[in-house]
């Protein structure tokens, strides 16, 4: 079977940034768990720390980052290669996973790489599970309503990795969900994301 | 650092671990997604992996039978057996721990394999002392005097009389009253040693406790660590403390109550020691009622079943001997001498395995002459009634079991002749005897004879009564059942069943449960690996029902033996469960022995 869903190399991927405006804003975390079909290789996990060419204090407040281990770190042209390789062929998985690709196309393309990869927002994942079974979506879908949907474990937040690996989480149900659906290649999954995205625009649900 | 860290580092036995060997198992850590119906252990592989269930359930089969099921929280696939498979039920995630990570840590950390090694020898009861060793070299340290303190002050002002304070120390049975100010704050206090002095030199009982009140007083406040009290009792020579909230008072601690916490089993002591002085009913009814609460606490501290039980077998047989005396010798004043007899008891009392005092279960034999003893029991389980241990419901008392050598020879006769269920029951009542008072003589004589008069048929349908009550089914799951008899599911089908084998194989005056089964395996009727598993299960469901019921008497409410299965320690409802099986294999074993399979 071409494409199987168990074989698939994914990427759960988070950043932490100093904004939200990918022109002027910079990464400072990155937080990556590798997942190969539905098993999570937690102890492959990536997280690098990086220095922002420009400190914004309000954004160190909220993510509890300590401004003096950021001086430390590295910046993003020391750690680019090295992101080329984890990113390599995987399909990077996200909550809200096009902002984040956004702010890493951007990176890597000023150190002259070019990113192409194809990507699973976890929000546009879980449409589709509630379609397909016929469930009603959550209320809100932040990050902690769908952990909580599926019971898993959010004590420790707010850092890249963790964030990552919950999202990972989150991943491994729904992907559970549609497997036993009979969905089992990737592209009948992206054919799904798509279809669903489609039908979204003439029905409300 | 990663959430999985975090999460395990709450779920034991993962707490006993350092933070550099959870950093190990997080930094190898796979977590995988099981459909349901998926082989997670396929047969006759050995797994590169211990798993521990995220969420979801997974059954393990045997021979295509289900043989055991693990959720959420729970490990398996630690050891390995070709013929199990473990299969997901429902859809379930697994942490999966490489081998030999998870081996590696066991070699270093002693408690963790201990852990483990516990739990696969099934010394069920050294599970929680891996997880209290802490407590116990922390006590001192950590208790507060506030915790030590067991009563409401008793206060008076400094202008009471002498007479009055004393009177007041002697209603609420203290050794010391403090002197307070309107505002409740200790001003003086007053103690035997005081009491003294006012003697020697007091003129009136209407003198003021001022004169003679040992004043400024010690006081500490409640949140002082109980270290720091000891010293101050031994630095000052005194022996009381008083203990305040906020500058008010709020009890005394004396330097027994310190010392109980030093050696928990003091106070047992000190109570034994009390009711040795005891000489009328009211002495022993308030010498009892304290005593249950110093157990509650002992079982609070981790005291176990076996050792508790030994201990308290000889002060409740020094009691109940205590009342007997004394009623036989008011009943003989006024009635004359009593003839011969042995004041037998019945169920765990009999067992030598009573902890908290549930109800009475006596009898007597006598020789033949036994008008005036009937009168006599009748007396003796009031009394009994009237110091804490209440009249049995189903009546399993000497006032209605008081019967001559002979006449309990013809009744044992007629119910193993008579197998009906009326008489299965009162066999297993009936079947645990011990004395406690009296000629021995008696007790020898109906002994002989049950152990002459029991047929193989009798044990047939006494092993089928004993096996009719299964552990929880579906007790795989623990959760698919909210409610357990502790004691109908777990501990009445151990004693019952070893009793039959003590019965059968001619040692039925050995009366204790765990001894029986010493006996059992000693003499090659159980092998030795049940033997121990049952000895091991059994104080485990003593513990905790034990557990429940201090719980229970603390909180003030009335103790029963159902226990809740949301309520419970994850722990525990492991342990349990691994309980069951054993008790299970017992059956099994009981009904081969009597080949009772199909029915009787």
């Amino acid at each position: 079977m071409e494409g199987n869903l168990r074989k698939i190399q994914f990427l759960s991927v988070d950043l932490e940034t100093t904004g939200l405006n990918q022109k002027k804003d910079e990464i400072i975390a990155i937080g990556a768990v590798p997942i190969v079909g539905t098993r999570i290789m937690a102890g492959e996990s990536y997280y690098r720390l990086l220095r922002p060419e420009k400190f914004k204090f309000e954004s160190m407040k909220f993510h509890g980052l300590d401004p003096a281990r950021l001086k430390t770190a590295n910046n993003f042209s020391e750690i680019a290669e090295e992101v080329v390789e984890l990113l390599r062929g995987k399909v990077l998985v996200g909550y809200a996973v096009e902002i984040d690709y956004g702010f890493l196309k951007r990176a890597l393309k000023k150190e002259g790489y070019k990113l192409e990869n194809r990507r699973i927002d976890v929000i546009d994942f879980e449409r589709a599970v509630c379609y397909i079974l016929g469930e009603r979506p959550v209320e809100k879908m932040s990050l902690d309503s769908l952990a909580k949907k599926y019971k898993i474990d959010v004590s420790y937040r707010h850092n890249a990795l963790a964030d990552a690996f919950i999202t990972a989480q989150i991943f491994q149900f729904q992907l559970l969900k549609i497997l036993k659906y009979g969905i089992k290649t990737i592209n009948m999954l992206f054919d799904l994301l798509k279809r669903v995205e489609r039908d979204r625009h003439y029905h409300i649900f | 650092m990663l959430p999985p860290k975090e999460f395990l580092r709450k779920i034991k036995p993962f707490s006993l671990l350092r933070d550099e060997e959870l950093e190990k198992i997080v930094g190898k850590l796979e977590v995988e997604a099981f459909e349901e119906g998926e082989e997670i252990i396929k047969g006759g592989k050995s797994g590169d992996y211990v798993y521990f269930v995220y969420s979801g359930v997974v059954g393990i089969y045997e021979n295509g039978k289900l043989v055991d099921r693990f959720s959420r929280g729970e490990i398996f696939g630690l050891t390995h057996n070709p013929q199990r498979v473990a299969v997901a039920e429902e859809d379930t995630i697994c942490y999966l721990i490489k081998k030999d990570v998870f081996t590696e840590i066991m070699e270093k950390n002693k408690l963790f394999s201990d852990f483990f090694k516990s739990f696969e020898e099934k010394r069920f009861s050294r599970i929680p002392d891996l997880f209290r060793e802490e407590e116990i070299t922390d006590r001192l340290f950590l208790t507060r005097v506030g915790d030590l303190i067991t009563k409401k002050p008793v206060v008076c002002s400094p202008y009471t009389s002498i007479r009055d304070a004393a009177v007041k120390m002697e209603l609420n049975n203290v050794g010391s009253i403090v002197v307070v100010d309107d505002n409740l704050r200790p001003l003086g206090i007053l103690t035997s040693k005081d009491f003294r002095t006012f003697i020697i030199y007091g003129k009136s009982h209407e003198e003021k406790v001022s004169a003679y009140m040992t004043s400024p007083v010690v006081a500490v406040d409640h949140s002082t660590p109980v270290f720091e009290a000891h010293l101050e009792l031994l630095k000052r020579g005194i022996n009381h403390l008083v203990v305040t909230d906020d500058g008010k008072v709020k009890g005394v601690i004396t330097a027994n109550d310190i010392l109980t916490l030093f050696e928990p089993t003091t106070s047992l002591i000190v109570l034994y020691r009390r009711l040795k002085k005891a000489n009328n009913l009211e002495e022993i009814k308030i010498t009892f009622k304290n005593l249950s609460k110093s157990i509650s606490a002992l079982v609070t501290r981790g005291m176990h079943f076996y050792d508790l039980s030994n201990l308290l077998t000889e002060i409740y047989d020094y009691m109940v001997v205590k009342v007997i005396e004394l009623e036989r010798e008011k009943f003989e004043s006024e009635k004359g001498k009593l003839p011969d007899f042995a004041w037998i008891h019945m169920g765990s009392s009999a067992r030598k395995e009573q902890v908290m005092a549930t109800d009475q279960d006596n009898a007597i034999i006598h020789e033949g002459d036994g008008e005036e003893l009937l009168l006599f029991a009748e007396k003796v389980n009031t009394a009994l009634d009237y110091i804490g241990i209440p009249k049995c419901k189903g009546g399993y008392m000497a006032m209605n079991w008081c019967k001559s050598v002979e006449e309990w020879k013809n009744v044992f006769s007629e119910w193993f002749e008579k197998l009906t269920p009326e008489n299965i029951r009162l066999l297993s009542v009936f079947l645990d005897l011990r004395v406690i008072y009296g000629n021995e003589k008696l007790y020898r004589e109906l002994i002989e004879h049950i152990k002459l008069e029991h047929t193989p048929q009798s044990l047939r349908f006494l092993a089928h009564d004993a096996t009719m009550t299964e552990p929880p089914l579906g007790l795989f799951g623990l959760r698919m059942k909210s409610k357990i008899d502790l004691k109908m599911n777990g501990i009445y089908p151990i004693v019952n069943g070893t009793r039959i084998l003590a019965l059968e194989n001619g040692f039925l005056e050995i009366t204790n449960t765990r001894e029986r089964l010493e006996k059992l395996r000693s003499s090659g009727i159980m092998d030795a690996e049940l033997a121990e598993s049952l000895k091991e299960t059994y104080e485990f469901l003593q513990d905790l029902r034990l557990k429940m019921q201090a719980k229970e008497i603390v909180e003030g409410k009335k103790a029963d033996n159902i226990i809740k299965v949301s309520e419970m320690d994850r722990l525990d409802a492991f342990v349990l469960k691994e309980g069951f099986k054993v008790i299970k294999r017992f059956q099994n074993f009981l009904k081969g022995h009597y080949g009772i399979e199909r029915g009787l």
